[in-house]
C-alpha cells in the first residue's frame, strides 16, 4: 500500500441521497454525526455537504442549519437520474477538491456503489455499514458489523486518506437544526474524462410509495415473519400497523414467499434499519439477519408459538402463544378504543 | 456410517437434501393424511434428472449407478417414506424396460418416463402371495402377431394412476409340467384393462396400492419383456437389484428421521424444569437410535457398492434390508416411548415414522425371506 | 455468433443457520466459528443461475472465480453445478487479510489473465461480510462499466439491458460489452442443480492460482495491499431481560394494552 501524506487531509465531507423535496432524513444523520466527530478533534476541521443533482442549490440552507460548514454543489441535467459512471466520478472529483480526512456516505443503493468504487480510485480505505465512529486517543475507529451484526469490529484506516465510511440510515442522530447558521455554497464542475461511454440511461421508473409510512421513521412498526403463514394473514398486520398509523415490514422469507411485495419494508441485512418507538415482531424466529435491522426501539413486543425462539431474547415483552389467538383480540379492542 | 461416498454422491445429497426440505418436507403431513400419491412432483423430479438416474447419458438418463440412487431414495424417504416407494416402483419399470424391453417398446415408452409424464407400476404379486412366484394364476397367450393378457394383481404400487403396468404371468407349461413365467407391458388405456380396489394401508400412505384386474387385453408382441420366459428374471434380478436397496433406503430414511425428530423433540421439551435431553433416559433413547442409525447406514451403502456382483450382493443386501427395516420399527417406537403421550399426537411425525416402518417390513421381501436368503447364502 | 464469455464470482460463507453459535473467544480474542459449515453465498447462487440462462440463449462459456481456501472444492462445484465449465481458484496465505480493496484487486488480476470476458457477475454482497463493496470495486479495478443491485439482465446483439434499483426506483440502462454486474434475487428464478449438472461439475477444468501464478503486485494483495486493518472484534452488548406474559389471551392482551401505553404510542382521545 503506498503511503500519502495524511496531513495534507483535513475535515469531513458527508454524502447522502435526497429527493425532490429536500436531503433525506438519512444525510441529515450523518451531518450530526459528522458534528459530534468535529467536536472531538483537537485540530481545525470543516464539514462539508455534498450535492450530486440537477438543481439541488436550494437544499443548502438546510444543510447549513443541520451542521454542514459548506455545501459543495455538482449540479446539472445530466445528473438528474442516477448514473453509476457519472456519480462515482462526481464523488471523486469531491473528494480530490476538498481532501477531507474522513468521509461519510449514507448507505443506500448508490452511496454504496459510489463510495466502494471512489476507494478504488483514490486507493483508500472503506469501512461498510459502520455502527459507530469514535476518536481512539488520535485513531479514528470505524465499527463495522459482520456476520449479520453478531459480530462487532473495530477499523483503521492508518495511512491513506480519506477514512471512508458507509453509514445506513437510522444509525445515527441528527443534530438540532440551527436556522441561523449559514455556510458556504461553492459550485464544482466535474469533467467526467472516466466516465463509461458505454452506459445508457434509457428508463428511470420511481416507486409511488410516497402515501406510506417510511418503515426507517415510523413510529410503531409491526413486523411479520414466516410464522405468518399465508398472505390472507398478512392483512391482520396491516390491520393492527394502521391503528397506529405505524408500518408493517418483514423479514426475508415472508418477502420470499410473496405475502408483501414491499421489498423496501424488509428489516435486517441488506433491508432497512428502523428504531421506532414500538416493534411488535409476529411470528418472526429472531435470526441474525433480521434483528440487526431492530435499532433501540423503546419496547419490543415479540409473539412467537415457539417459547425458545431467539426473538426473546432481543424483546421487552415476550408472548409464546400462537399469533393469531392474540392478534384479532388485540386489534378489537384497540378498534374499540378509536371508536370510543 | 458410511463415509466413503464420491465428490459427486456428496454432491447428489446435498441437492436432492435442499429439494427435499422445499418440495416434500412440508407436504408429508398432509399427503399421508389425505392418503394420496403427489403424482405432480413426477416432472419436477424428472427435472432434476431424479427419475431413472441409471439410464445411460446416450438414452437420456444421467447415467448415475445404484449409490447414487439410494442416496436420493433415503433422501425422499426421510420425509415421505411413501412417495419413495412410488418413485422406486416407478424406477423398477424403468430399469425393466432398459434391460428387457425390444427397441421399439423403449423408444415409445424411456423419453416420456425420463420426463415425468409418464408413471409405471409393476404388477407380480397375486392372492397367493409375492413369494409363491411360479403359481400365478394370470396369464400370457401368445397368438400370431399379438397377445391376450388375463387375470389379476393385487398390492400394485402407482395403482389408479399409473399409465401401464408390466405384469407376469403364466404363457404356457414346460414339459417337466412347470409354469412359463413371462413379463409384458400392459398399457392402462387398453380395452380389459381396469383398477380394482385401492387398498387403506396403515402406512406408506403417500403411494396408491391396489388391485389391477385384465380382461383379454391385446397387446403386439413386442411388448413382451424378453423371450418366453423371462419372467423370474424381470421380476427377481429387478427387484433384487433395484427394489430391495430401495427398501432398505427408506427403511435408512425412516430412521434418520427417527433420530433427527427424537434430538429435535428430546431438546425443546422441558420436563423437570429442564430440557428432555438432560435425563439419561432420553440420552439413552437417542444413542440407541444413534447406534442403530450409523450402522444401518453403512450396512446399506456398503452393500450397494457390490452392485454388479450380485453373488456378493443379494446376500449382503438381504441382510441388511433385514437388519435396517427391524431397526426403523425400533427406533420409531423407542422415540414414542421417549415422547410420552406427545408420541401419539399428529402433529408430531413419529407416529407416522412408526407406520411407515412397519410397511417397509412386507415390502421387496418380508423379514423372514430376507432371512432365508441371508441364512442360505453363510450356509452354502 | 461467438456467445457470451460469462465470469461468475463466487463466495463460500459460513452458514447463516450457524450465526448464533459464532462467538469472541473471551480470552484471545479471536473469532469462533464453532464448526459453521460453509456454504455457497445465497446471491451468488443467483449469478450463476443467471449466467447459465444466458449462455442456454446465446451459447458461450461460464468461468467460476474464487478467492478461497484451498477446502472449498465442494461449494465451488456446488455453483458449477448449474452449467459452469472451467473454475478457478485463488488460494494463498499471501492474500490472507485482504479487505475489499485487496479482495477485489486479486480477482480482477486473475480475470484480466483469464480473459476477456463480456460479462462479470457477483452477487450484489455476500451474507457474511455484507459490505456491498466488492462488485463495484472488481469494476473499478478492470476499468469496466459496473451497475449493483440488478434485477433483471438480458443480452440483445450487441448490448445487455440492465435494470436495476437506484434510491428511487428502477433504472434500466444500456451497456456495451464488457461490464459487471452485482445481481439480486430477482435477477433469475431459485433451482436446483441437475444431477447431470452435478456429473459434469467434478469433470470440468479446475484450476488454483497461487499469488506467484498471477504475477501480482505484491504491495495490492492480502493486508499489505488493504488500507483498512481491523482492531478488536467483540460482541454487541445486549441480550435484554425478557418479560414473558403468561395467562389466558384476554389476559395477555390485557398486559400488552398497558404496556404498549406505557411507551407512549397510543394517541389518547
Amino acid at each position: 500500500m503506498q503511503q500519502q501524506e495524511t496531513q495534507k487531509y483535513s475535515g469531513i465531507l458527508v454524502y447522502g441521497s435526497h429527493n425532490d423535496e429536500g436531503p433525506s432524513e438519512g444525510m441529515l444523520e450523518l451531518l450530526g454525526e459528522a458534528g459530534r466527530l468535529q467536536r472531538q478533534m483537537d485540530r481545525p476541521c470543516r464539514v462539508h455537504a455534498l450535492l450530486i443533482g440537477d438543481d439541488v442549490q436550494r437544499f443548502a440552507p438546510e444543510l447549513g442549519w443541520n451542521g454542514a460548514d459548506e455545501v459543495i454543489c455538482i449540479e446539472g441535467e445530466a445528473y438528474r437520474d442516477y448514473r453509476p459512471d457519472l456519480y462515482i466520478d462526481a464523488l471523486e472529483a469531491a473528494i480530490e477538491q476538498v481532501k477531507p480526512e474522513i468521509a461519510l456516505i449514507l448507505a443506500t443503493v448508490q452511496g454504496s456503489e459510489m463510495a466502494s468504487s471512489a476507494a478504488v480510485r483514490l486507493r483508500t480505505g472503506l469501512a461498510a455499514h459502520c455502527v459507530e465512529l469514535r476518536f481512539d486517543q488520535d485513531a479514528y475507529v470505524q465499527v463495522v458489523p459482520a456476520f449479520a451484526g453478531k459480530i462487532l469490529g473495530d477499523i483503521y484506516c492508518p495511512d491513506t486518506r480519506p477514512q471512508m465510511a458507509t453509514i445506513k440510515k437510522g444509525m445515527f442522530e441528527r443534530a438540532e437544526v440551527d436556522s441561523r447558521r449559514t455556510c458556504r455554497v461553492r459550485m464544482l464542475e466535474v469533467v467526467n474524462s472516466r466516465a463509461f461511454d458505454p452506459i445508457r440511461l434509457i428508463s428511470s421508473v420511481r416507486d409511488q410509495k410516497t402515501e406510506d409510512v417510511d418503515i426507517g421513521s415510523a413510529e410503531v412498526v409491526i413486523g411479520g415473519g414466516l410464522g405468518i403463514g399465508s398472505k390472507e394473514h398478512w392483512e391482520q398486520l396491516e390491520q393492527l400497523a394502521s391503528l397506529f398509523h405505524g408500518a408493517v415490514g418483514c423479514t426475508r422469507p415472508a418477502l420470499d414467499q410473496g405475502w408483501t411485495e414491499r421489498e423496501d419494508s424488509m428489516i435486517g441485512t441488506s433491508g432497512a434499519v428502523i428504531h421506532p418507538a414500538l416493534y411488535m415482531s409476529i411470528g418472526i424466529s429472531g435470526a441474525a439477519h433480521h434483528t440487526c435491522g431492530i435499532k433501540d426501539p423503546k419496547l419490543h413486543i415479540a409473539i412467537n408459538r415457539d417459547p425458545h425462539a431467539a426473538i426473546f431474547a432481543t424483546a421487552d415483552i415476550g408472548v409464546a402463544e400462537e399469533w393469531d389467538t392474540i392478534l384479532p383480540l388485540l386489534i378489537d379492542r384497540l378498534a374499540q378504543r378509536k371508536e370510543a | 456410517m458410511f463415509e466413503f461416498f464420491s465428490e459427486e454422491q456428496k454432491l447428489v445429497r446435498k441437492t436432492i437434501h435442499a429439494f427435499v426440505e422445499d418440495t416434500i418436507a412440508p407436504f408429508a403431513k398432509q399427503w399421508d393424511e389425505q392418503d394420496t400419491c403427489p403424482q405432480e412432483l413426477w416432472p419436477k423430479m424428472a427435472a432434476l434428472g431424479m427419475i431413472g438416474s441409471f439410464i445411460p447419458e446416450s438414452e437420456g438418463g444421467v447415467g448415475f449407478g445404484l449409490t447414487e440412487r439410494t442416496i436420493m431414495i433415503e433422501e425422499i424417504a426421510r420425509h415421505s417414506a411413501g412417495l419413495a416407494i412410488a418413485f422406486m416402483t416407478n424406477d423398477i419399470t424403468i430399469a425393466i424396460i432398459q434391460d428387457f424391453a425390444s427397441q421399439e417398446l423403449k423408444d415409445l415408452y424411456l423419453p416420456a418416463l425420463l420426463k415425468g409424464e409418464k408413471i409405471g407400476s409393476f404388477a407380480v404379486t397375486e392372492w397367493t402371495g409375492g413369494s409363491d412366484f411360479s403359481n400365478q394364476s394370470s396369464t400370457i397367450t401368445a397368438r400370431d402377431d399379438h397377445y391376450l393378457v388375463s387375470g389379476q394383481k393385487c398390492f400394485v404400487t402407482n395403482a389408479r394412476f399409473a399409465d401401464f403396468a408390466i405384469i407376469t404371468g403364466v404363457e404356457g407349461t414346460e414339459a417337466n409340467g412347470r409354469n412359463i413365467i413371462s413379463a409384458v407391458l400392459v398399457p392402462a388405456e387398453d380395452e380389459g384393462f381396469t383398477w380394482g380396489r385401492v387398498e387403506h394401508k396403515i402406512g406408506m400412505k403417500s403411494s396408491t396400492t391396489g388391485d389391477l384386474i385384465m380382461k383379454e387385453i391385446r397387446i403386439p408382441s413386442w411388448y413382451a419383456m424378453g423371450p418366453a420366459g423371462s419372467g423370474a428374471r424381470v421380476a427377481l434380478q429387478t427387484i433384487g437389484r433395484y427394489g430391495r436397496s430401495a427398501m432398505t433406503a427408506i427403511a435408512v430414511g425412516i430412521l434418520r428421521g427417527c433420530y433427527e425428530e427424537s434430538i429435535s423433540f428430546a431438546k425443546q421439551r422441558i420436563i423437570y424444569g429442564k430440557p428432555l435431553s438432560r435425563l439419561y433416559t432420553a440420552q439413552s433413547i437417542i444413542a440407541q437410535n444413534r447406534a442403530e442409525y450409523e450402522a444401518s447406514h453403512a450396512m446399506l451403502y456398503n452393500a450397494v457398492s457390490l452392485q454388479g456382483h450380485d453373488r456378493k450382493y443379494l446376500p449382503r443386501i438381504s441382510s441388511a434390508k433385514l437388519f435396517c427395516a427391524e431397526a426403523a420399527v425400533r427406533a420409531a417406537k423407542r422415540s414414542m416411548d421417549m415422547m410420552g403421550s406427545y408420541g401419539l399426537l399428529d402433529e408430531y411425525p413419529i407416529g407416522r415414522y412408526l407406520r411407515d416402518a412397519l410397511a417397509v417390513i412386507p415390502s421387496g421381501g418380508t423379514s423372514h425371506i430376507m432371512s432365508i436368503v441371508a441364512a442360505r447364502d453363510a450356509l452354502s | 455468433m461467438k456467445g457470451l464469455n460469462i465470469a461468475v464470482c463466487i463466495k463460500p460463507v459460513p452458514d447463516p443457520a450457524y450465526y448464533d453459535k459464532i462467538s469472541v473467544d473471551p480470552k484471545t480474542k479471536r473469532l469462533q466459528r464453532a464448526g459453521a459449515p460453509a456454504m455457497l453465498n445465497e446471491l451468488d447462487r443467483y449469478a450463476v443461475i443467471r449466467a447459465a440462462e444466458l449462455k442456454q440463449q446465446h451459447g458461450g462459456s461460464i468461468t467460476l472465480f474464487s478467492m478461497a481456501p484451498d477446502d472449498s472444492r465442494e461449494t465451488l462445484l456446488e455453483a458449477a453445478a448449474y452449467g459452469a465449465d472451467a473454475i478457478v481458484l485463488l488460494s494463498d496465505r499471501k492474500f490472507a487479510g485482504a479487505d475489499t480493496l485487496a479482495t477485489a484487486y486479486t480477482l480482477s488480476e486473475a480475470i484480466a489473465a483469464r480473459g476477456p470476458y463480456d460479462l462479470i457477475l457477483t452477487g450484489n454482497e455476500s451474507s457474511d461480510g455484507g459490505t456491498n463493496q466488492v462488485s463495484a470495486q472488481l469494476g473499478e479495478w478492470l476499468q469496466i462499466p459496473h451497475v449493483l443491485h440488478v434485477r433483471s439482465i438480458d443480452y440483445h446483439q450487441d448490448h445487455f439491458v440492465v435494470s436495476a434499483a437506484s434510491d428511487h426506483g428502477v433504472n434500466t440502462y444500456e451497456v456495451t460489452p464488457p461490464m459487471l454486474c452485482g445481481v439480486t434475487r430477482q435477477v433469475a428464478q431459485k433451482q436446483y442443480q441437475t444431477l447431470r449438472g452435478i456429473k459434469y461439475s467434478t469433470r470440468i477444468p479446475y484450476e488454483i492460482l497461487r499469488a506467484a501464478d498471477l504475477g501480482a503486485d505484491e504491495d495490492r494483495i492480502g493486508d499489505a495491499g488493504s488500507p483498512t486493518k481491523a482492531g478488536a472484534i467483540y460482541e454487541p452488548p445486549q441480550q435484554k431481560e425478557v418479560r414473558m406474559l403468561t395467562g389466558t389471551a384476554d389476559e395477555i392482551v390485557e398486559q400488552l394494552l398497558l404496556e404498549i401505553r406505557k411507551a407512549g404510542v397510543l394517541q389518547e382521545h
